[in-house]
């Protein structure tokens, strides 16, 4: 699975584009965030953010945004964007 | 009715592109053009900015900044948006975002700009880093500032 980072996250995960495996060949939406968690260094400190509810992110999915129901698979790219800042 | 939305590199030619909106428009009962054009600040926070960094979710942001426009269509009934948001590195007083709005009244043309810009800033998947003198700043949502190398978001005002 390709995941990409977008902004600032890019400074907390040391990266722009990193290509992971996951451990069953795919994972469910929900679980996401922990999975990455675990297979991309720095993000933990995103979530950590997230909590603190410093900030909120947005996933997508092949380019869309991620739905509860969603299952990504060791193909897909998933993108992590930061909140918005244009203008 | 016309929606067109743009990420560019360049600038825009304002007088040409104006009276070309204004000239299609006139045609459908429109007699209201509102331009608006944001620039890079000079100073923030007491501090010469260098330059401000733009890079966006191109095709993400391009479905963003056409679901806004077509919603404006919709919502205040007004002819044509046209929503450009530049990205690469930009220097003080070098433009940003164009929003420009015709409509048959000056009130659902400034209306409808207004409300436009707002969705841009909080829904595109548009980013900047300020470069300043006194260091870089990623800024967060509406003006929260994260130094770069530094400990967590500062709650500093746009």
């Amino acid at each position: 699975m390709k995941v990409r980072f977008y902004g600032f996250l890019r400074d907390y995960v040391g990266g722009k584009e990193f290509e992971v495996s996951l451990k069953d060949g795919s994972v469910k939406a929900s679980e996401l965030p922990e999975v990455l968690a675990s297979l991309v260094p720095g993000f933990v400190k995103v979530l950590d953010l997230v909590r603190k509810g410093e900030v909120d992110i947005i996933y997508l999915l092949n380019g869309k945004p991620l739905r509860e129901g969603d299952v990504v698979n060791d193909s897909d790219v998933v993108e992590v964007l930061p909140p918005a800042s244009g203008g | 009715m016309v929606v067109r939305v743009g990420i560019i590199k360049d600038d825009v030619e304002l007088d040409s592109t104006l009276k070309a909106l204004a000239r299609a428009a006139a045609g459908k009962g429109c007699g209201a053009l509102v331009a608006f054009m944001g620039f890079v600040k000079g100073v923030v926070e007491g501090s010469a900015v260098r330059e401000l960094v733009y890079e966006a979710h191109e095709s993400y942001a391009l479905e963003k900044l056409r679901e806004i426009g077509e919603w404006a269509v919709k919502e205040f009934g007004v002819e044509d948006v046209v929503i450009l948001h530049r990205v690469g590195a930009l220097r003080p007083g070098d433009p940003t975002i164009y929003v420009i709005v015709t409509a048959p009244t000056r009130g659902k043309a400034f209306e409808a700009a207004a409300q436009v810009l707002e969705r841009v800033k909080h829904e595109a998947p548009i980013y900047k880093l300020e470069v300043r003198e006194d260091g870089e700043y990623w800024v967060i949502g509406d003006g929260r500032r994260l130094r770069r190398g530094g400990a967590g978001v500062e709650g500093a005002e746009a």
